[in-house]
Parts: structure tokens; C-alpha cells; sequence
């Protein structure tokens, strides 16, 4: 039915073909802007990709490493040497500094590094634990062998526009799923479509693209689920969304979480169990579901952050969060900067005041969701249930909990920040906060077409967010 | 018939902010000398205020019409700001002027000096004079430039001393624009297309980068008027 959904969705919804092909092109044109292996980490992203494109036995790398030792590439040697040979480590975190361009529309180096034929294999650096993202990458790099370095590399960039795509269309249906009509869902998915950061992830090789669409799928899945009922399709679903994201990313741990906690909805509601009850069951279960990961399963995610706390660096876990407060709180600034839009390998912003702009929405939508909460009897009837509105607080909560936990252990056992929180580690959840944002102004204003132009303006606003980003931040940065 | 009136206002604001990014884009397509490269021992030269710090430049191409500079520690507040005068070789005659401020657009990495275009500048040197203009009390705000070893250079920072500093460079650019916007464009779509694959290189990405604004242009009538 839903599957059907997607297909009939498009052919009715001629706006919604308009939104997915304009999205879809300035991504290929937002491919194109970012010089190569600009985007975070995007070197060792595609350094795995080749790896895995080009398996060599772990006995021939040990071999190699006994022959080279230091002078092993960083790379594979294809990778290590384009990456010199386009300046790369001279731009970035250099935002005076770009590429020598020659005149004309090859680079000078262009032809050397497209008729060398260095090896492709393994270098030292490499993502190791997580191959949910790579799966695809890896066919493309492999189909594309033939072809030089540009073309491969662009390529795998643009199968993250196309997991772009498929998270507007899946922030679309969900929209649609908690009750919003064609035009409001329409509006939304345009805000998503255009916000900076998201368009970024889109463009680049990076696997948080994978875990944005796994966390998009898990959200489309659950919102499916608490409309209709559980049912075996949106359950297959859900769970396909978690195994995506738990092979992908760490952070995907929130969604297993999310589901065992949509369960024992599911189960409440089914039994028609009360709530004193329920939360006593709720509590014995979950007791015994830790046993039992503990016992099966000793290096579960849980499981390490706990015992991590044995090898605290501090005298008590109190004086551990206050210094860890203490120490980042000068960040927060920085991680919303990055969330609207700090480019490339965060050396290229937007202006300041802009971020002060968008914090005055989010204040309106957190006031709104308060008055939602406060008020049940005053809530418009274009707004949607609260089960909807619950679920998505709770699938944006627990995101940032889990995101400043991570950086909070590290920080505990090691006595310094080396995760961080950048502002793309929170775009996983994008749909639930600006859905909430939604939902709030429109609590706060009560009546439909004054909200509907409120969206409006908010699309708009992030279509000209957009535009300044690419044409005054980007393109300055890396062309003139 | 207010929601009408709405719509046509949304159309106007849109077509103002829309115009005005475009028109800033188009006033920054002027391309820096990508060749210059600062290498080795830094430092960093305070720009006293209303006391000078004079380079001298010789101009690669004609057009020269934007001097990039690194400025570090320095956010314009209202009131205050830095000036650059282009002079001849012998630093008399002003040819031409320009100012960063509290209202400059700025842009990450180097500050922006545009002034009107030099049109026959290619093989010829200039005299730069940057000076801090503080406002009101305030006169030692922290502003410093950059500067590198580069042979055959000089400066003079006369806050410090008239002393010349011999072969060191003020970590700058210039920069030059084309005779025509469309061959602006064009430049940019050149310097894009490096390094890139062939399907997004050339006239590819030049139909690319219109396409995709044509399609947002789209867009956005279609969600005024829905």
C-alpha cells in the first residue's frame, strides 16, 4: 500500500516532480562546486571506497608495510598523489588559500593525473568498522575503473545527491503521513531541500548521507506505524532503516532505542495495558534486555559507554560533566554555525547574524510546541496528533543526547574534545526539528492560511539562504 | 483579495533579495592572482591607526580592479574602517579608492578592495596605501596583516617605522576582471571546471550552474503562488 504510496504520489503530484528535479539538479550542480576532497573527511571516505573497489589480502598488506614502513601512502597511491597534485592540504582549513588555476578548463596538473596509473590499493588511513555506506560506492567506483580518478570520484558524489533525493521524497511522505496536505508538505519538503548543510552532505562523500537517509526511512517507517497500526510492511520498514544505520554510524544506536521504545507503544496499545503497569513492565523488561545484551552481546554500544566510566580520567563523573560543560560551551555557537552553515572543511561561513535569524524561528517553534503541550483543547485541527508530536521530540532528543554523550565519553576517558559536535552530526534529524518548528508556529498562530504563508516565507527564506551560501560564500572561497 | 495582495508582495521581496545576492555576485567576479603563494617565516604587521602601510605592486593583466588582503583580528564596527588608496608608481597621484566597513560584504578568507576598474594596468606598478581609520575613542584596535618572504618585494608600515622591510611581501592579491560580465562568467565556469570530470567540466557545468537557477526561479513562483 505504502510502497504504492510513493510511486502514486509521484505520478499525481506534479509538484512534487518539480521539487525532486530542481533538487536533483542543483545537487549535481552543488557536485560540481566543491573542489575535490573538500568535503569533511571526504579523502579517507573515498580512500575506504577504493579499498574495498581494490581488495588486496591482508598477508600483501602486511607485506607492503614491511617493505615501505613509513613511506606507505596516507592513500592509496592513485589518491595520495591527486590529493597533492590538486593542492588540496594547501585549502583547507586556509580559507585565503585556493588551487593555481591555469587558464581554460583543465587544471595544470589535470593530464598527470590522469594518465598516471598508480595503484588504487590500500593506503594507511581508513574508515574500518562501518561498511553500510560504502556497499554502492564501491560498485561505482568498481564499474567506473576504466575511467580516470575525476570521473570515479564525481560519480560516488553524485549517488549522495541521489540518497538526497530519496530523503526529500521520504520527508515528503512522512509529512504527508502525520496529516499535512499536498501544499504544506510541499513547502516543508522545499525548507529541507534547501537548507545549506543538508545540501552539502548531499554533495560530498561522506558516509552521514547514509545515516541521514537511514534516520529518514526510520522516521517515514515509525510515522507510518502509529497512523495506520504496526503492520509487517512498515515493520519491515523500521527494521531495515536500523540495519542500514547501525552499519553505517554509531549514532543509528538512537534508532534501535527508538524502536524498542515504539514496541512497547504498540504493545500497550494492543493489550490495553494501563499505565502504572506498563511502566512497571516497561522497567522489568528493559532491566531484563540489558542482562541479556550484556550476556549475548558484551561490546554493545550501551555496554562500552558504561564500562568506559571505569577508565574516567576524573575523580567523580559530577566533576567530569562540569568540566566537559566548562570546556564546550564556547561550542555551542560553533555547532550551530555548522548546522546552517560553515562549508567545506568548516573554513568557509555565513554570516553570523543569519544563525541569530534562524534561532528566533526556533524559539517560536519551541514556544509553539510548549502551547501545543499546554493547551490541548486550543490545538487547530490542521495540526497533527500528539503521538506524532511525541515521537518526534523524542527521535530529536534522543539524537542530541546520544551525539554529546559520545563526545562527553571520549571526553571523560581521554581529557579532551575529539569528537566535537559539528553542526552536520544533528542533520540526521532534520526532518523531526523542522517539522516541530512547523507544528509550533503553527500552534502560535492558529489559523491555516496565516500559517501556510508563514512556510512559505521560511521556504523562501531557505531558497535565498541557499542561493547566498553558493553564490557569495562557496564560490568566493574555492574560485576567486 | 489581501491573500492576493501577499502573494504579489512575496514576488517583490523575493525579486529584491534575489537581485540584490545576484548583483553582489557579479561585483565579486573579479579573479585573484591564484599564482601568488606565501611561503615561509610570517609576520604579522599591526595597522596603527590613521598611519599607513605602503606596497608597491606591479599588475600581471589589465582590469586591475580588487587588491584581496588577509586581515587577521579585525570585524569593522560601526564607524571604523580600513582604507586602501591605489597611487602611481611614485606614490603621488591617487588613481584610485576604496574602503572596507561595518556595511562590506564580507567573504571568508581575504578582505576585498574593489575600486573602479584600471583598464590598462597590465605591466604597470602601483603604490598601495593601507590606513586604519579608528572611530571615536577607540584607537588601538587590533588589526594586523600578514606578511611573507617574496624577493624583490618591500613595505613600509609608518605606525611602526619608516624603516623599509626588504624583500617581504603583505600577504595580498590582486585582482583583475574581464571586459564583459558574460566573460566573467565564463572565467568562473573555467576555473570551476578543473580538476573536475568531463561531464562536469566546460559548457557542461556552464548549463548546469543556469539550469539549476532557472529551476529554483521556477520553484519559487510555483510555491508563491500555491
Amino acid at each position: 500500500m505504502a510502497f504504492r504510496q510513493i510511486f502514486l504520489s509521484l505520478k499525481k503530484s506534479k509538484l512534487l516532480l518539480l521539487l525532486l528535479a530542481v533538487f536533483f539538479v542543483k545537487q549535481l550542480f552543488m557536485v560540481a562546486v566543491f573542489p575535490m576532497f573538500q568535503g569533511p573527511d571526504e579523502p579517507v571516505h573515498y580512500a575506504t571506497i577504493q579499498d574495498a573497489a581494490n581488495p588486496i589480502s591482508q598477508a600483501r598488506y602486511k607485506e607492503l608495510l614491511r617493505e615501505k614502513g613509513n613511506n606507505i601512502p596516507k592513500y592509496s597511491q592513485e589518491a595520495t598523489n591527486t590529493y597533492n597534485l590538486v593542492e588540496s592540504e594547501k585549502i583547507f582549513f586556509h580559507p585565503d588559500s585556493t588551487q593555481i588555476f591555469a587558464s581554460g578548463v583543465n587544471g595544470s596538473n589535470e593530464k598527470e593525473i590522469k594518465n598516471n596509473h598508480l595503484e588504487k590499493t590500500r593506503g594507511k588511513n581508513l574508515v574500518s568498522s562501518f561498511p553500510g555506506y560504502y556497499l554502492i560506492p564501491t560498485l561505482i567506483e568498481k564499474t567506473l575503473s576504466g575511467n580516470d580518478i575525476f570521473t570515479r570520484f564525481f560519480g560516488v558524489r553524485i549517488f549522495s545527491a541521489i540518497l538526497g533525493l530519496l530523503i526529500i521524497l521520504l520527508s515528503y511522505l512522512s509529512v504527508r503521513k502525520i496529516g499535512f496536505n499536498e501544499k504544506i508538505s510541499l513547502l516543508f519538503s522545499s525548507i529541507i531541500a534547501f537548507q545549506p548543510m543538508f545540501s552539502q552532505t548531499s554533495a560530498i562523500i561522506n558516509y552521514d548521507i547514509m545515516l541521514i537517509f537511514s534516520f529518514s526511512l526510520f522516521i517515514y517507517g515509525a510515522i507510518w506505524s502509529l497512523k495506520d497500526n504496526i503492520n509487517w510492511k512498515n515493520t519491515f520498514v523500521v527494521i531495515f532503516a536500523i540495519s542500514i544505520g547501525m552499519l553505517t554510524k554509531a549514532p543509528a544506536v538512537v534508532l534501535s532505542l527508538a524502536f524498542y521504545i515504539l514496541i512497547a507503544y504498540f504493545i500497550k496499545k494492543r493489550f490495553e495495558i494501563d499505565n502504572k503497569k506498563f511502566f512497571i513492565y516497561f522497567g522489568i523488561a528493559t532491566i531484563f534486555t540489558a542482562i541479556l545484551l550484556i550476556l549475548l552481546y558484551p561490546s554493545n554500544y550501551f555496554n562500552l559507554t558504561i564500562s568506559q566510566l571505569r577508565d574516567s580520567k576524573f575523580d567523580s563523573i559530577f566533576q567530569s560533566i562540569s568540566k566537559y560543560i566548562s570546556v564546550t560551551k564556547d561550542r555551542w555557537s560553533w555547532s550551530e554555525l555548522s548546522y546552517w552553515g560553515n562549508f567545506g572543511w568548516l573554513d568557509a561561513g555565513i554570516s553570523s547574524w543569519i544563525v541569530s535569524l534562524a534561532h528566533w524561528v526556533e524559539i517560536a517553534g519551541i514556544t509553539g510546541v510548549i502551547a501545543y503541550f499546554l493547551f490541548p483543547k486550543k490545538i487547530p485541527e490542521f495540526l497533527p496528533n500528539r503521538k506524532f508530536v511525541i515521537f518526534l521530540i523524542g527521535i530529536f532528543l534522543a539524537l542530541e543526547f546520544a551525539v554529546r554523550l559520545a563526545d562527553w565519553s571520549y571526553f571523560d576517558t581521554h581529557k579532551e574534545i575529539a569528537i566535537g559536535t559539528p553542526g552536520r552530526y544533528f542533520l540526521p534529524v532534520i526532518f523531526a526539528q523542522f517539522s516541530l518548528i512547523i507544528i509550533g508556529l503553527g500552534m502560535l498562530v492558529r489559523k491555516y492560511l496565516i500559517w501556510k504563508n508563514i512556510i512559505k516565507v521560511l521556504a523562501l527564506s531557505m531558497i535565498m539562504l541557499w542561493v547566498y551560501s553558493v553564490l557569495i560564500v562557496i564560490i568566493p572561497r574555492y574560485y576567486l | 483579495m489581501k491573500y492576493l495582495k501577499l502573494k504579489y508582495i512575496l514576488v517583490i521581496l523575493f525579486a529584491l533579495f534575489f537581485a540584490m545576492i545576484a548583483w553582489s555576485f557579479f561585483s565579486v567576479l573579479t579573479f585573484s592572482d591564484s599564482s601568488l603563494d606565501f611561503e615561509g617565516e610570517s609576520k604579522q604587521e599591526k595597522l596603527y591607526p590613521n598611519a599607513q602601510i605602503i606596497q608597491k605592486i606591479t599588475a600581471t593583466k589589465n582590469n586591475l580592479n580588487q587588491i584581496n588582503i588577509s586581515v587577521s583580528k579585525f570585524s569593522a564596527d560601526f564607524g571604523e574602517k580600513i582604507i586602501l588608496e591605489v597611487a602611481d608608481e611614485n606614490c603621488g597621484k591617487i588613481i584610485a579608492q576604496s574602503k572596507i566597513d561595518a556595511f562590506s560584504w564580507s567573504s571568508p578568507g581575504y578582505e576585498k578592495f574593489k575600486f573602479k576598474t584600471i583598464r590598462d594596468s597590465k605591466n604597470k606598478t602601483y603604490c598601495l596605501k593601507f590606513t586604519y581609520i579608528p572611530f571615536g575613542k577607540e584607537q588601538d584596535k587590533k588589526a594586523y596583516i600578514s606578511s611573507y618572504p617574496a624577493e624583490g618585494y618591500s613595505y613600509i608600515n609608518t605606525g611602526k617605522s619608516i624603516e623599509e622591510q626588504k624583500n617581504r611581501t603583505l600577504k595580498l592579491k590582486p585582482a583583475y576582471e574581464n571586459d564583459s560580465t558574460w566573460q566573467n562568467f565564463s572565467e568562473l565556469s573555467d576555473r570551476m571546471s578543473q580538476y573536475k570530470p568531463d561531464y562536469l567540466k566546460g559548457i557542461y557545468l556552464k548549463t548546469l550552474f543556469i539550469l539549476s537557477f532557472v529551476l529554483i526561479m521556477l520553484l519559487v513562483i510555483v510555491i508563491i503562488f500555491i
